[in-house]
C-alpha cells in the first residue's frame, strides 16, 4: 500500500513531518494488511498515511480513526492477553511488527480471515473491520493491568506542554525529584499551533529552552498516559520499546504534590455526520501535518467558530492543498489569522455552520451542507464537496482527572465551558486545563502551581484577552438545526463515549422548566467533559448541574469486579435462628407461643410458611402463625410462632407451595423460656448508618411473649 | 382561597410525589403545588420503582396489591403506559436471616396470588436463598416522568423548583414558600421523598424512627445478561437493574468502597466490568423496616419515609390519606405506622435489611 495521505517532502512548506525520517521507510502488518510508514511514525500516523482513516462502524455509520478514538492492538504473539494491548496513538511504528486489533484477536483465526476479506471490499478499504454496535467497552484494556513499577518523586507533573514543562522546571531548579508524564513522543504540547503570542521566542526555541531546563533533573515519561489520579498517587500507562518490540506497562507514581497540566479538548461542532472519516479537528489536523506530514486528500474545507482554526487552513494551502472555502459562524470576524488567510487568497463565507456531512462518490469524498446561522441573513444552504472537512469549535479544559480526584467544576457561561473550582490537597492545575489560554500565562501558571504546592509565594498570572476589535472572540460551538433528512449520526464529542444528540422528545414543556432531554442513564459509556459541555449547549443539561454530571459520569476506568473479589463471600449460616425474627413481632397478637408443628407425612417445612387455623383458610391476613426455624435434630415439620391460646395436640394447617398440610402442635422443649426476639439487625459492613436501638425497649418485639414450654 | 395559596404542597421529585400531586388535584379537587428538585433528573438514578418489595407483613402486601391495581389503571388513564414494563425480578439473600425473611416473603406473596419460584443455589450470585417473582411492574422513570408532568399540567398542579425557594415548615404542618419576592402559603405540607426529608427536616441529631444512610449509585458499561433484569439483595441493600443497552444500574448501601465490593461480588462472572458512572447520595430509612407516614421531628405535616421501592404504587392510598378520605384498610394500616399516637412500632416492624433508596430520579 502506498502512503496516499502523506504530504510531499518537496516544496517550500513546513508540513513535512518533523517526527518522521523519510529516508527510513518501514512496513508492518495489522490484521493481515500491510501498512507502510516511516521511522518516527506512530502506528496511528502510519495507518492514516496509508489511507486507513476509519476506526470501524457504529450502527452502520463509519467512524473516523483519530488520536482520541483508536482501537487497541496486540502483537500477534500476545493475542491471547488483552492486558498487553497497545495504544495505536502512542506506540511507535516499527518494521516487521505483526499486529492484530483486540477485537479481531477475539474472533479467532477464521474470523480474522473473514475480517481481512471484508477489509478488501470496495468502500471499506479505508476502514478497520471493527464494529462498535454492541456497546462493547471502549475503555483501554491496559487500565486493568497491575502496576509493574512504582516511582517516587517530590512532584509529578501530568502533561508536557508549556505549563507542565514550566512546572517541572521550576521544581527541578530547586533540587526536587520530578517525574513528567507526557502522552506523546514530543514535549511542548500545542505551542506550534497556538504560537507564543507576543513572545519574541519561536515556539521551538521556547520548548528547547524549557526542555534544557528539565533535562538533567526531571524524569520524563514519554508515550505515557495518566489514567487515574488520587491524592498522592497517579496511575500511568506507558509504551516503551524493549528487545525491539513495543511493550505497554502500567506504573504507579507516588508523590505528595501533583501538577495537573492536561490541556484542553478540541470541541466537536454538532451536526449530522460529524464523526465521519474525513472530518478532523483543526488542531488535530495541524499536528498530523506538522509532525507526520499527513493530510487526508488534496481538497479541504474549514468550518470554524474560532480564529485559530484558520491557521490549519493557511498551513495546508501553503503545502499545496486546495482549500475550497473557509466557512465561519461569525459575522465579519477579525484576526491576524484571518488576515493571513486572505493573503493566501482563501475564499470565505460568514454566518454559516455545518448542517450535515454525507459521503459523495466512491472515493471517500464528503458532501457538506451548510446552513445559515439563525437571524444572520446569510444565504442558506451552501453545499461543498471535499476530501477533508476541518472543524474548529472551541476548547474544553480536560478535567477528567480532576473530577476523578474529587475536584469540583462549574459551567462558566461566558466562555461556555466547564471550569474547575475549589481545590484539592496536593493537586494544582496549570495551563489550559486551568483556563489559561496565552503561552505566557500557561508558562506562568506552571510556575505558580509548583510554587503553591511547595508552599512558596506564587507569581501573578496575567492572561489578557486581545481587544475584540482586533481579535474577534471565538463563537459558541456550532449546533445545526435538527433535520430528518440525514441518516448520519450526530455525536456530542469525538471521544469514546459515542454519546449522540438525543432524539426529539414527545414530552411537552412543563411550566417552562422541564424539557426532556438527554437520557444520561441510557448512555452506555462514561461521558467525557466535552460531552457534558455539549449537553449544556444543547439545552439538555442545566448549567448548574453540569459540574455534578461531569463528576458522576467521568469515572475511573478499571474492572469493577476486582473490588468484589476482594470482598469475601458471606458464609451461609445455620438455618436455626432460635427466636422469632423481629419482623414477626406483634403479628399474631399479644399472646404468642412457640411450638413444633408436625405433619402427618413426615415432611419438613420451609422457613416462612404460614400457619392457618384450618385447611380451608388461605388468606395470609388470616394466618395465625409462621414457621420460623427448622426443627432440631432432624425432626420433621418445623418450629413455629403461633398466636392465641394453643395446646399440645391442637390441629392446624401449614400452607407450603404444595397446598395446605394438616399439622398438630407438639411441645418444643429446646426453646429457652424467656429469650427475647432479636431487634432488626442491619447487614454487616453497614457504613455511616445510625445503628438500630437494639437496647431500646420500644424496638424490641415485646409483644411476643415466648412460652418455651409450649403452654399458653 | 387566595391565588398564591395551596391546600397541599408536596415536596418530592419521585413518581410517588408526582402521582400523589396529580391524584390530589384531579380526584380530591385540592389546590396542589409540587416542589421538585429540578436538577435531580440529570444525576444518576437514586431509586427504582417496583410493584413488589421484600416485605413480610401481610397487611403491607394486601395494601400494595390493592393500590398497585389502582396505580396501573391510573397510569393507563393518563396515557403513560410506555413508562412502565412487566418484569420478573429476583430477590436473593446471603445469610440465614435474609434467607428466612425472603422465604417468608415468598409465602406471604404466594398467599396473595403472586407466582414466586425458588432458584437453585448460586443462581443469583449470592450464598443464600433466591426467588424469582413473576409479573411485577417496573416504572421507567425517564419515560414516565415527562408523561406524568403533562398530566399534572392539565390538572393545574403548580410547580416550583426547590432550589429557588426559601421554605419554612411550620410545626402545625403548614408551609410558607418565598419565591421571587412573593410568599406562597400551603395549608398542609408533604415531604414525599428522601431528598425532601433531608432538605427540610433536621436529622443530624438522629431520630428514634428514621435513619440516614449513605448510598452509592453506579452505572456499568454494557455487560452480559443477569439472571434477571432486576436483582435485589435486601441484606446488602443492593439492587441491580439492567438497562436497555445492556448496562447495569447498581444501587448499593454504603460509601463507594463498600457498595463497590458487594456489587462486584454479585456481578462476578461479568468481568471485565467497567463503570460508566458513579455517584453517592443519602437516603432515609426506618430503623424497624416499617414505613412511617405522618408526623416526624415535631413537624405535623405528612412525612413519608421507608416505603422502599414500592412507594410509587401506594400513591392512590396516600393521596386518599392526605385528602382524609382513606378506606378502612388504609386507615388501619397508616394509623398504625404513625409516630406517636400510642403506637408500638415493634408491632408493625418489617424486615429491615438495608433499605434501598427511594430518592428522586
Amino acid at each position: 500500500m502506498r502512503q496516499p495521505n502523506r504530504l510531499p517532502a518537496e516544496g517550500d512548506h513546513r508540513l513535512k513531518g518533523s517526527e518522521i525520517d523519510r529516508s527510513r521507510p518501514i512496513a508492518f502488518r495489522l490484521d493481515g494488511r500491510e501498512i507502510q510508514g516511516f521511522a518516527g511514525d506512530t502506528l496511528l500516523s502510519a495507518l492514516l498515511a496509508s489511507g486507513i482513516i476509519g476506526a470501524g462502524t457504529h450502527e452502520g455509520d463509519p467512524l473516523a480513526l483519530d488520536e482520541r478514538f483508536a482501537p487497541p492492538v496486540l502483537l500477534r504473539g500476545h493475542a491471547h492477553d488483552r492486558l498487553r494491548a497497545l495504544p495505536l496513538e502512542r506506540t511507535p511504528a516499527m518494521a516487521g511488527l505483526d499486529l492484530v486489533t483486540l477485537a479481531s484477536a477475539m474472533r479467532g483465526r477464521f474470523g480474522h480471515a473473514a475480517s481481512l476479506a471484508r477489509s478488501l471490499l470496495p468502500g471499506r478499504r479505508g476502514l478497520l473491520d471493527l464494529s462498535y454496535d454492541h456497546h462493547a467497552s471502549l475503555t483501554s484494556p491496559w487500565f486493568d493491568a497491575p502496576s509493574e513499577r512504582e516511582l517516587k518523586a517530590d512532584l509529578v507533573v501530568i502533561g508536557g506542554g508549556l505549563a507542565g514543562m514550566a512546572a517541572a522546571a521550576a521544581a527541578a531548579k530547586r533540587g526536587s525529584r520530578v517525574v513528567l508524564v507526557e502522552r506523546r513522543q514530543w514535549l511542548g504540547g500545542e505551542v506550534r499551533f497556538f504560537g507564543t503570542g507576543g513572545d519574541s521566542q519561536s515556539p521551538d526555541d521556547m520548548v528547547t529552552r524549557l526542555a534544557t531546563a528539565v533535562s538533567p533533573n526531571v524524569t520524563v515519561l514519554h508515550r505515557a498516559e495518566a489514567f487515574a489520579l488520587f491524592e498522592g498517587m497517579v496511575r500511568v500507562n506507558q509504551v516503551t520499546v524493549e528487545d525491539g518490540v513495543p511493550v505497554s506497562r502500567n506504573l504507579t507514581l507516588a508523590a505528595p504534590r501533583i501538577v495537573l497540566a492536561s490541556g484542553a479538548i478540541e470541541r466537536l461542532p454538532i451536526f449530522a455526520g460529524n464523526r465521519r472519516p474525513g472530518v478532523v479537528g483543526a488542531l488535530a489536523a495541524f499536528n498530523r501535518a506538522d509532525r507526520f506530514g499527513l493530510w487526508l486528500g488534496r481538497r479541504a474545507l474549514l468550518a470554524t467558530a474560532t480564529s485559530i482554526g484558520y491557521r490549519t487552513a493557511t498551513a495546508g494551502a501553503d503545502a499545496g492543498i486546495t482549500v475550497g472555502r473557509i466557512i465561519d459562524t461569525r459575522a465579519n470576524p477579525q484576526s491576524r489569522f484571518i488576515a493571513f488567510s486572505k493573503a493566501y487568497g482563501l475564499a470565505s463565507s460568514w454566518n454559516l455552520r455545518p448542517r450535515r456531512a454525507e459521503p459523495a462518490g466512491a472515493r471517500g469524498s464528503l458532501a457538506v451542507d451548510f446552513e445559515a446561522v439563525a437571524a444572520s441573513g446569510a444565504l442558506p444552504n451552501e453545499r461543498h464537496v471535499t476530501d477533508l472537512l476541518l472543524v474548529s469549535a472551541g476548547w474544553q479544559p480536560d478535567l477528567a482527572l480532576w473530577h476523578m480526584a474529587g475536584g469540583d467544576s462549574h459551567w462558566a457561561s461566558t466562555r461556555r465551558r466547564l471550569a474547575a473550582e475549589g481545590s484539592l490537597p496536593g493537586i494544582a492545575l496549570a495551563g489550559s486545563v486551568a483556563g489559561y489560554h496565552t503561552a505566557a500565562a500557561c508558562l506562568r501558571s506552571g510556575e505558580a502551581a509548583t510554587a503553591t504546592l511547595f508552599g512558596r509565594r506564587a507569581p501573578e498570572i496575567d492572561d489578557p484577552d486581545i481587544d475584540p476589535v482586533y481579535e474577534t472572540p471565538d463563537d459558541a460551538t456550532p449546533i445545526a438545526t435538527r433535520g430528518t433528512e440525514s441518516s448520519s449520526k450526530t455525536y456530542l464529542d469525538g471521544g469514546t463515549s459515542l454519546a449522540e444528540r438525543p432524539s426529539p422528545s414527545p414530552a411537552r414543556r412543563f411550566w417552562g422548566l422541564a424539557r426532556r432531554r438527554l437520557d444520561l442513564t441510557d448512555q452506555p459509556h462514561p461521558l467525557g467533559v466535552a460531552d457534558v459541555a455539549a449537553g449544556v449547549e444543547l439545552g439538555q443539561i442545566p448549567p448548574h448541574m453540569a459540574g455534578i454530571v461531569a463528576q458522576e459520569r467521568g469515572v475511573m476506568p478499571g474492572d469493577m469486579v476486582d473490588a468484589g473479589q476482594m470482598h469475601p463471600p458471606r458464609a451461609a449460616q445455620s438455618g436455626d435462628i432460635g427466636t422469632p425474627p423481629a419482623y414477626l413481632a406483634g403479628r399474631f397478637g399479644t399472646a404468642t407461643s412457640i411450638w413444633r408443628v408436625e405433619p402427618a407425612d413426615g415432611r419438613t417445612f420451609e422457613i416462612g410458611c404460614l400457619i392457618h387455623p384450618d385447611a380451608d383458610s388461605a388468606d395470609p391476613l388470616a394466618a395465625v402463625g409462621v414457621v420460623f426455624a427448622a426443627a432440631p435434630n432432624g425432626l420433621t415439620g418445623g418450629i413455629a410462632v403461633i398466636g392465641g391460646l394453643r395446646a399440645a395436640g391442637d390441629s392446624m394447617a401449614v400452607r407450603d407451595v404444595s397446598g395446605s398440610i394438616p399439622v398438630r402442635l407438639l411441645d418444643h422443649p429446646a426453646e429457652p423460656a424467656d429469650t427475647p426476639a432479636a431487634a432488626p439487625v442491619p447487614a454487616p459492613n453497614a457504613p455511616e448508618m445510625e445503628r438500630p436501638l437494639a437496647t431500646d425497649g420500644a424496638l424490641r418485639p415485646a409483644a411476643i411473649s415466648v412460652a418455651g414450654d409450649g403452654s399458653a | 382561597m387566595a391565588e398564591n395559596s395551596y391546600e397541599v404542597v408536596i415536596f418530592g421529585s419521585t413518581p410517588l410525589a408526582a402521582l400523589m400531586a396529580g391524584l390530589l388535584a384531579t380526584r380530591h379537587h385540592k389546590r396542589v403545588c409540587l416542589v421538585t428538585d429540578a436538577g435531580s433528573a440529570f444525576r444518576l438514578p437514586r431509586g427504582i420503582d417496583l410493584s413488589v418489595m421484600p416485605v413480610t407483613r401481610p397487611e403491607t402486601w394486601a395494601l400494595l396489591k390493592e393500590a398497585t391495581s389502582e396505580t396501573l389503571r391510573l397510569i393507563g388513564q393518563i396515557r403513560a403506559r410506555q413508562g412502565m414494563q412487566r418484569i420478573d425480578p429476583i430477590f436473593a439473600a446471603d445469610g440465614a436471616e435474609g434467607s428466612a425473611a425472603i422465604s417468608h416473603m415468598r409465602h406471604v406473596a404466594s398467599g396473595f396470588g403472586y407466582a414466586v419460584e425458588p432458584l437453585p443455589a448460586g443462581a443469583a450470585s449470592s450464598d443464600g436463598a433466591a426467588y424469582r417473582l413473576r409479573d411485577a411492574v417496573l416504572l421507567k422513570r425517564t419515560e414516565l416522568m415527562p408523561l406524568i408532568e403533562a398530566w399534572l399540567e392539565q390538572a393545574g398542579v403548580g410547580r416550583l423548583d426547590d432550589g429557588e425557594l426559601a421554605v419554612t415548615l411550620k410545626r402545625d404542618g403548614s408551609a410558607r414558600l418565598r419565591y421571587a419576592g412573593s410568599t406562597i402559603e400551603a395549608a398542609h405540607a408533604v415531604l414525599a421523598d428522601d431528598a425532601a426529608i433531608l432538605a427540610h427536616l433536621d436529622l443530624s441529631q438522629g431520630d428514634r424512627i428514621l435513619r440516614v444512610q449513605r448510598m452509592t449509585a453506579m452505572l456499568t458499561e454494557p455487560t452480559g445478561a443477569l439472571a434477571a433484569p432486576l436483582m435485589i439483595y435486601p441484606e446488602s441493600g443492593v439492587a441491580l437493574l439492567r438497562n436497555r443497552r445492556g448496562g447495569v444500574l447498581a444501587l448499593g448501601a454504603g460509601a463507594p468502597e463498600i457498595a463497590h465490593g458487594h456489587i462486584g461480588r454479585y456481578l462476578f462472572g461479568h468481568a471485565p466490568l467497567r463503570q460508566a458512572g458513579q455517584g453517592t447520595f443519602r437516603t432515609v430509612a426506618t430503623l424497624d423496616g416499617a414505613p412511617l407516614v405522618g408526623f416526624a421531628r415535631g413537624f405535623k405535616g405528612t412525612v413519608i419515609a421507608g416505603l422502599g421501592i414500592s412507594g410509587a404504587f401506594l400513591a392512590p392510598a396516600l393521596a386518599r390519606l392526605i385528602a382524609r378520605t382513606p378506606s378502612e384498610r388504609e386507615t388501619r394500616y397508616f394509623s398504625a405506622r404513625e409516630a406517636g399516637n400510642g403506637n408500638t412500632r415493634a408491632a408493625i416492624a418489617d424486615y429491615a435489611g438495608m433499605a434501598m433508596g427511594e430518592a428522586p430520579t
